[in-house]
């Protein structure tokens, strides 16, 4: 028996399917263009914010650093620095990393401890053991003011900002 | 190597999900080969997180080696009980020629899936994929299980330990079979979860329609812009989660449709696995929950005798009790704190009222937003605006309730985000809601257009028989 279909019904069909291919040439358009970026012209879907340093340092606390040791981070707080600090506590399990910022983070972090630089003591350094600094775009002069007195059974790794 | 021994990993998980697939919902000749398989994935998946975290609590370090020796055992049981082979196994394939075109119509969810792949292969985890749920699972993986210091470890907090656990312990469980930890052949878990979610739905629409349109709905919701470019290649686990939430809802509304009680099972197992997945399912839970309450006691409690409304009851609210029961009591037990909101009170509401402006301006954002949905979220408000003299029944109305109401309810709790500023916890996450109820979207618009097969089908053969009438 043949389907018989009312007109007000078939102009809605016919929206519907109109509708239906904008959709999928739009979707198919988008997507495939984002593809194409990430595999053709390095777009990153999901950037790491590092740069090589970053992965020289893992290196470098995993071979020196006893796996007891806390590994400071130090940076600003941008949500830049979370990624990075994010990454640091992923790929240096198990060690124990924490984080000393200037500013205040986007997100309260457990392991996010808002810090005077200048005003670091020593002492509490030094109850925290053996410590493996990561020191990521903070300026020189600052830490130098800082009263971080780093001595040789510490490693400081510094990125430049 | 890496791969195939990925792909080999999870043949016992699928064999175990099979078994228990036939526990639940027994041989149901309606079901698509493609629903047993994606099935059996998603069951088989939550059976190795829930042993793995039971057996955890008595020995952690023994705890992954034991639920593989428990799962193999499984499997070869199940393996000996299927030898005559899978039903897809027993039938003939013959290649027809109208397959051709089959194949020819199925090409750009080819390409799709293979651009995913790629991309996939080309980019690194996101950020929750490396931090959160990555680190879970390397966690897992060093330590034999899932020790109870870990989700009180304050060091350990940035990988926000309250959040489930299914999709680490999968990943575990893979890692524990290449034997180290590996970011890039773990993608191919998540490229299958995408495949699964596809599978899935193509399955569950070729009950009702034919090739030409299950292949187009599917291709529609596999081009999704954030789907297929952003979310399938994250290493996050909002594809599982949104697999799960499309066969909780799709056989719920087929139970409140046909009352079938293997639909019942499958729809409770399903979206209390969904809450192993990621929290944001419990809304879902209570919105399922919810419908079933409804349904049984206000709408069809004249109808219904007073041990069939129980025997319901009992069906849907049994394997939540089960399956959940354990996880919640151990966070309660060992006070795991919330990692992102603070807990819901008036005060808390009334203080951050304000919040609601920015909610439904960013909402508003987010069904405009062409670069993550196309124009799916218009074509959905308008089957939902066409359509709305059905959405009467208990099962349409429900369906559609699904892609609406738990975005509502999730967006509300921003009220109560310790993110500062919030609307950031926002940016990062509301994106990720609308992924959740995309496939409950358009699975929901694919069934109200049940006519539209019988159109374009007479359109395309018989343009000139075609007779209009107004009385329809």
């Amino acid at each position: 028996m043949p389907l018989v279909i009312s007109e007000l019904k078939k102009k809605r069909y016919m929206l519907y399917t109109l509708l239906l291919w904008v959709q999928l040439v739009f979707g198919m358009g988008m997507t495939l263009w984002r593809h194409g970026l990430v595999l053709f012209s390095d777009w990153e879907v999901y950037p790491p914010y590092v740069e090589p340093q970053f992965d020289e340092f893992i290196a470098l606390a995993k071979q020196t650093c006893a796996s007891t040791s806390v590994i400071i981070y130090v940076s600003p707080g941008s949500s830049e620095h979370t990624a990075r600090f994010a990454r640091l506590h992923y790929f240096l399990y198990p060690f124990s990393v924490v984080w000393w910022s200037p500013s205040p983070v986007l997100t309260p972090l457990d392991r996010w401890q808002q810090m005077d630089l200048t005003k670091i003591e020593e002492q509490k350094i030094q109850a925290m053991g053996s410590a493996c600094f990561l020191v990521d775009d903070l300026t020189t002069p600052v830490l130098n003011q800082s009263g971080i007195q780093f001595d040789l059974t510490r490693r400081l790794f510094v990125i430049e900002p | 190597m890496a791969i195939l021994l990925v792909l080999l990993s999870l043949v016992p998980i699928l064999l175990v999900g099979n078994w228990l697939l036939s526990l639940l919902a027994g041989y149901e000749s309606s079901r698509t080969w493609q629903e047993d398989v994606t099935l059996s994935l998603a069951l088989g998946c939550g059976f190795v997180a829930y042993i793995l975290f039971l057996i955890s609590q008595i020995n952690h370090q023994l705890a992954l080696n034991a639920t593989i020796a428990i799962t193999l055992l499984l499997a070869l049981t199940r393996l000996f009980q299927i030898r005559e082979g899978f039903r897809l196994a027993g039938r003939t394939m013959v290649w027809e020629k109208e397959q051709w075109h089959n194949l020819l119509l199925a090409a750009p969810l080819i390409l799709l899936s293979f651009s995913v792949i790629a991309v996939s292969w080309a980019s690194d985890l996101g950020f929750d994929g490396l931090v959160t749920w990555g680190f879970k699972a390397k966690l897992a993986f060093s330590e034999g299980g899932w020790p109870s210091a870990y989700f009180v470890d304050p060091w350990r907090q940035l990988s926000h330990p309250d959040y489930p656990l299914l999709v680490p312990s999968i990943e575990a469980w893979i890692y524990t079979i290449l034997g180290r930890v590996d970011e890039q052949a773990i993608k191919i878990l998540f490229i299958l979860y995408y495949l699964a979610l596809l599978t899935l739905f193509y399955g569950l629409l070729k009950r009702r329609f034919t090739f030409h349109l299950s292949i187009l709905y599917t291709t529609l919701l596999a081009c999704t812009p954030y789907l297929a470019s952003l979310a399938a290649v994250s290493g996050y686990v909002d594809v599982p989660l949104a697999f799960f939430l499309l066969g909780a809802t799709a056989y719920l509304y087929r139970w409140l449709a046909q009352r079938e009680n293997a639909d019942l099972w499958l729809a409770a197992v399903l979206s209390a696995l969904a809450i192993w997945v990621k929290r944001e399912a419990i809304i879902y839970g209570f919105f399922n929950a919810a419908a079933v309450m409804v349904y049984l006691l206000i709408w069809q409690r004249s109808k219904l005798v007073k041990q069939e409304i129980l025997i319901n009851l009992f069906r849907f609210f049994l394997p939540g009790f089960i399956l959940l029961l354990p996880w919640f009591v151990f966070l309660a037990w060992y006070q795991v704190p919330n990692s992102d909101f603070e807990s819901i009170s008036v005060t808390a509401a009334w203080r951050n009222l304000d919040r609601l402006q920015i909610i439904i301006g960013k909402l508003i954002d987010q069904y405009t937003s062409l670069g993550r949905w196309g124009i799916a979220w218009i074509i959905w408000a308008s089957v939902s605006i066409w359509r709305r003299p059905f959405l009467a029944s208990p099962a349409q109305l429900y369906l559609w309730g699904s892609t609406f109401v738990p975005i509502m309810g999730l967006s509300a709790l921003f009220i109560f985000s310790i993110f500062e500023p919030f609307d950031l916890h926002m940016d990062l996450a509301l994106e990720r809601l609308f992924l959740h109820a995309m496939p409950l979207a358009w699975y929901f618009v694919a069934l109200q257009t049940t006519g539209l097969e019988g159109w374009l089908q007479q359109l395309l053969r018989q343009p000139r028989r075609y007779k209009p009438i107004d009385t329809i």
